[in-house]
């Protein structure tokens, strides 16, 4: 969008920065085999006495300059992509704030998450519901997505160490190690754990198209084990805001690093301050009085922007 | 008393021996109940196998109500299994004497309960091939590794229990079974442990029979708080209760008292040992149901009360549905029958006699089922959160054929492995009726 | 600001029950923005992908009338003639800006895919004869080549923004251009207040009231740049500075607990299941060795006077 009568800035060092941190992402996210830094991995490699070095970004989050005939582009497989998911991503602390003032219900959170996660139908990883704090106040729209709680009481009393709370905050779900107690289903005070009672919906497709498990995405989804919200790790990871924030038509939905301080609205785009916006607007969390320590964080739902829903005729 | 010089005498032996021993052997009639058992466990396999290959959805247990009958199931099996505590343990450790004919019946309730219990729990699991990881990568922080510990370790002593009395029973058999099928006679050989009477193998008997009877205790608490804790370290309405553990474990107690009162009413009658199955046992056993049930009162007047009293939120929801509900009946059929009328009629003799007593006891038993089933599913379908958007099917818990089958299977396994141990086994100890009554006085343990 | 301009439209819309639709007003000078370029095909078809993700939610389709008429105020279908009715200035302004139900696109949408959808939604009108913007003169000499310098100043605890031109090699300071300070965070850029305009020296500066979070040595990523694009170019300047708080927070699985993987239990629990598993254990085998003593016990003979038969 440059003028004709100005001659486009050249200063742009950063752009290579940019595109040298997307090129270490997309290797983060591909990965990277060397013969030392990504032992975790596992890849192979072969021997070279090139002396050019890249600098590369290894599972575990540390940058390692290996040489550059040393690198080899592989797919990540199941082993790898589990080892990844349960490091997660240093230095962040990923937190959701969710403006009930803004949820008309729309549901495009649910669609865009069931298509992400491959679930079947009647399976939520984020549901809409109505609620009603008393008979008095009027009902509301509340998305209810996995809280990954601080304290969470579905990975303390997991058997398997198949559910776990990485250190970036996400609570994630190992299918190829969950046995089907759930167990976790019955400690989630808010509901938010789906089982895959039968086949999974697109079990078809995970029989034309084999595919390796990615526990960042909980995709394949296996017969026999707990799914859940994820906060759409695998997006995180590619710097992407999570499915249902994006899908999201109505400003409902910010996401962002705690530690960072700011989160970013999906619809608009618009990146805030996360403490003046609780601050300013009462911000708070289901069930506090549990002490699970939710990462999620509820706006009241005041001053709606839409109408109030039909009073829910099925609470509890 | 490991000091204790042991006597027998003869001739009481032979008679004891004779009278006991006449049942034991795989007869026609025994064959027959075994078919039939087999049968029918076949058949509820089968169910089984249609949910491994389709799924859990087969089985009425959907995301909101997510622990079902089997849950209730596995708790009811853990409780029962626990009498053989109580009956060995605690009460011989009280130094009760009369106690004696009826310890290997409580064993082999103990034994077969707690082995399927394991089982159970297993036919739940939506991986059951993954059971492995539970050891390979267990976690200390989860009541499901305790359980499965501290289950395992109770079948064992429970196990130690049932076949330590059982040695110079065998070695006594040995002499005396001459038509026995010569695999029965291998066995008991090898599990006679080349038992010679030998007063020190007598001495050794009792010091490791009393090291297991001290360690059943804590063990068969163990079992039951823990199992109480899969449901209690829960913050839902229903099994959020610091009262859960005692009040799981008296309530296993009244459970297994009237699993061990049928099995001993049936063994009277049916193995022919009213001489030593008398009725002074049964208004023993009648007591010690009436002193259990007093006890598990008390617990569910604090566990119903106090929450009822205060009515707050979610526990209003709870116990309405258990009082006026939708569950009101199986709850207070559970309570009225099972515990209320018990509790009271117990107190006249009358009502201690054996046949009474049985009857009483088949009232118990299955209202204890009907109890862990009310114990797991209200709960289940209340939520903290509404529950919306989801099919009706999906909300209200309903257990299906294949379900009931498997459960059901379980029972069977249960009876089974209780039929094969009383008929190849004596069920009382010989030994010890056989013992002279100034030994009987210096208790063995 | 945007919070009250909000709870009035509400509140008008409530009490006076009126839909705010003909009420929204656009500035004289945004009605008559005009796109720079002619809308092409293939603008129309990347409108159409933006559509399709952001709006056809609320809108709908064009031309099918599937518009969400639950709204208040109603979306309408893009291809109606009341919404044609709009000029382009006042499409771009309502996307950019949005209000009530319809949100803010302008940090979401670059402009150029704004007007790419207002091609899209253009091509459902047949009547619709585009006009384009004249080329717009700046104060600038042409040629002059304009850059954009980032600093920070201790002492007065602000950033400084410098803004100079180059023309024929020789430089100059340029004044009277507004500028935005952000800075970078994970999913977005963070403003650092209001926009300004640089001084007669080319100076604008950015006070810090707050302490900024950075990375866990106190970097901080700016990015400082020229608001006026279509006038000025695309000047823009991205700067690490070490100005920011240092971020040391513990990883969130860091302490032992309760929830935390098996090699972070605390010890209290694993001390006291092996403990208690171990001891126990400890008395099974022990039994089991005494079983052992029992069957050596078989061998031996027993004197006469001991029988227990």
């Amino acid at each position: 969008m440059s003028s004709d009568g100005i001659k486009k800035n050249e200063l742009d060092k950063q752009q290579g920065k940019n595109s040298r941190r997307d090129f270490m992402r997309k290797l983060g996210l591909l990965g990277v085999a060397a013969t030392t830094g990504a032992a975790t991995t596992g890849f192979k490699s072969e021997e070279s006495s090139s002396s050019e070095y890249v600098k590369v970004l290894t599972s575990d989050n540390k940058l390692v300059e290996i040489p550059k005939s040393q690198v080899k582009e592989v797919k990540l497989d199941t082993d790898a992509l589990q080892t990844r998911g349960r490091i997660g991503i240093e230095g962040k602390r990923w937190v959701m704030v969710i403006d009930l003032a803004k949820c008309r219900n729309a549901r495009e959170c649910v669609k865009g998450c069931q298509e992400h996660h491959h679930l079947h139908p009647y399976q939520y990883h984020i549901n809409t519901l109505v609620m009603q704090d008393n008979p008095q106040s009027a009902p509301y729209n509340m998305p209810k997505p996995c809280m990954h709680c601080d304290n969470p009481p579905c990975v303390s009393v997991c058997p398997v160490d198949a559910t776990f709370k990485r250190q970036d905050g996400v609570v994630l779900i190992d299918n190829e190690r969950c046995i089907g107690c759930r167990f976790c289903m019955a400690a989630c005070p808010y509901s938010v754990r789906v089982f895959n009672w039968e086949e999974p919906f697109q079990a078809q497709l995970y029989k034309e198209e084999p595919m390796e498990y990615d526990v960042e995405m909980n995709v394949p989804q296996k017969k026999g084990t707990v799914s859940k919200c994820l906060f759409s790790a695998d997006c995180l990871r590619d710097g992407e805001l999570p499915t249902c924030v994006r899908a999201c038509p109505n400003e409902v939905f910010y996401f962002g690093d705690q530690n960072e301080d700011a989160v970013t609205n999906g619809t608009t785009r618009e990146t805030v301050v996360l403490s003046d916006l609780l601050e300013k607007n009462a911000g708070y969390r289901l069930m506090e009085e549990l002490g699970t320590k939710p990462r999620v964080y509820y706006l009241p739902p005041k001053d709606r922007v839409f109408e109030a829903p039909e009073k829910p005729d099925n609470h509890h | 008393m490991s000091g204790h010089n042991i006597k027998i005498n003869k001739e009481k032996l032979d008679k004891v021996a004779k009278d006991i021993l006449k049942p034991v052997g795989f007869g026609p009639g025994f064959l027959t109940w075994m078919s039939f058992l087999t049968m029918a466990l076949l058949a509820c396999i089968y169910a089984y196998v249609i949910q491994y290959q389709k799924g859990l959805i087969v089985t009425g247990m959907r995301d909101m109500v997510s622990w079902g009958m089997y849950i209730a199931n596995f708790v009811f099996f853990v409780a029962t299994a626990l009498v053989g505590m109580l009956i060995s343990g605690v009460i011989g450790l009280l130094g009760y004497t009369w106690i004696k004919p009826i310890t290997r019946i409580a064993e082999i309730i103990a034994v077969a309960f707690a082995a399927v219990a394991g089982l159970v729990i297993v036919s739940d699991m939506g991986r059951p091939e993954r059971l492995l990881n539970v050891f390979i990568h267990g976690r200390v922080q989860s009541p499901i590794l305790w359980d499965v510990t501290v289950v395992t370790t109770y079948l064992v002593i429970s196990t130690l229990l049932y076949l330590l009395p059982l040695i110079p029973d065998l070695a006594i058999a040995r002499g005396r079974m001459q038509n026995a099928p010569k695999w029965m006679m291998k066995l008991y050989e090898i599990l006679s442990f080349k038992w010679t009477h030998h007063p020190k193998q007598y001495k050794l008997l009792f010091k490791a029979t009393r090291l297991l009877i001290i360690l059943v205790i804590p063990t068969a608490f163990a079992i039951h708080t823990v199992t109480s804790w899969l449901l209690a370290v829960n913050s839902r309405s229903g099994w959020d209760s610091t009262i859960f553990g005692p009040y799981f474990l008296t309530g296993a107690f009244v459970t297994g008292m009237a699993a061990v009162i049928i099995a001993v009413f049936f063994f009277r009658n049916n193995y022919k040992l009213r001489d030593y199955l008398g009725e002074s046992l049964f208004d023993k056993m009648g007591k010690l149901l009436e002193f259990v049930c007093v006890i598990y009162f008390y617990f569910n007047l604090n566990e119903f009360v106090v929450p009822a009293y205060k009515m707050k939120e979610f526990d209003a929801i709870h116990i309405h549905e258990l009082f006026l509900g939708k569950h009101a009946i199986m709850f207070w059929f559970s309570q009225i029958f099972g515990l209320l009328i018990p509790m009271v009629v117990l107190l006249w003799k009358p009502f201690r006699k054996p046949l009474p007593l049985f009857i009483i006891s088949l009232f118990v038993l299955v209202s204890a089922w009907l109890k862990r089933y009310i114990i797991v599913i209200p709960t289940m379908e209340h939520p903290f959160l509404p529950v919306q958007n989801l099919p009706h099917e999906w909300v209200v818990y309903q257990p299906t054929i294949i379900e009931t089958a498997v459960t059901i299977g379980s029972i069977i396994m249960g009876l089974m492995i209780i039929s094969v141990l009383a008929k190849l086994f004596p069920v009382i100890p010989i030994w010890e009726m056989a013992e002279e009554e100034e030994g009987t006085k210096t208790k063995i343990i | 600001m945007n919070k009250y301009y909000l709870i009035v439209v509400v509140c008008v819309c409530a009490v006076l029950n009126v839909t705010a639709q003909n009420t929204w007003v656009v500035p004289q000078d945004q009605k008559e923005k005009l796109s720079m370029v002619e809308f092409t095909e293939s603008m129309q078809k990347s409108g159409a992908d933006v559509f399709a993700g952001k709006c056809t939610a609320c809108h709908g389709t064009p031309g099918k009338g599937n518009f969400n008429a639950l709204l208040n105020p109603s979306p309408d279908d893009p291809a109606s003639e009341k919404f044609q009715l709009n000029t382009d200035g006042e499409l771009f302004y309502k996307i950019s800006e949005g209000r009530v139900t319809m949100p803010s696109f302008k940090s979401a949408l670059s402009k150029a895919d704004i007007w790419n959808v207002i091609a899209y939604v253009r091509s459902f009108n047949t009547t619709y004869v585009q006009e384009t913007a004249e080329k717009i003169e700046s104060n600038i000499p042409e040629g002059t080549v304009l850059s954009l310098n980032l600093d920070y100043e201790e002492e007065k605890k602000a950033l400084k923004l410098k803004l100079t031109g180059t023309l024929n090699g020789e430089e100059s300071v340029v004044g009277g251009v507004e500028v935005t300070l952000a800075v970078e965070r994970y999913f977005g850029n963070l403003k650092i207040g209001e926009g300004k305009t640089t001084n007669k020296s080319g100076l604008a500066y950015f006070i810090l009231n707050d302490e900024i979070p950075g990375d866990s040595i106190g970097n901080v990523k700016l990015i400082a740049q020229v608001v006026e694009t279509e006038l000025y170019g695309d000047i823009k300047t991205e700067k690490t500075l070490q100005i920011g708080a240092v971020n040391n927070k513990p990883a969130l699985n860091a302490e032992r607990a309760m929830w935390n993987t098996v090699k972070k239990a605390p010890l209290w629990i694993i001390f006291g299941y092996t403990g208690s598993v171990l001891a126990v254990w400890f008395f099974i085998f022990y039994v089991l060795f005494v079983v052992k003593k029992i069957y050596a016990l078989g061998k031996e003979d027993i004197p006469e006077d001991q029988k227990v038969i």
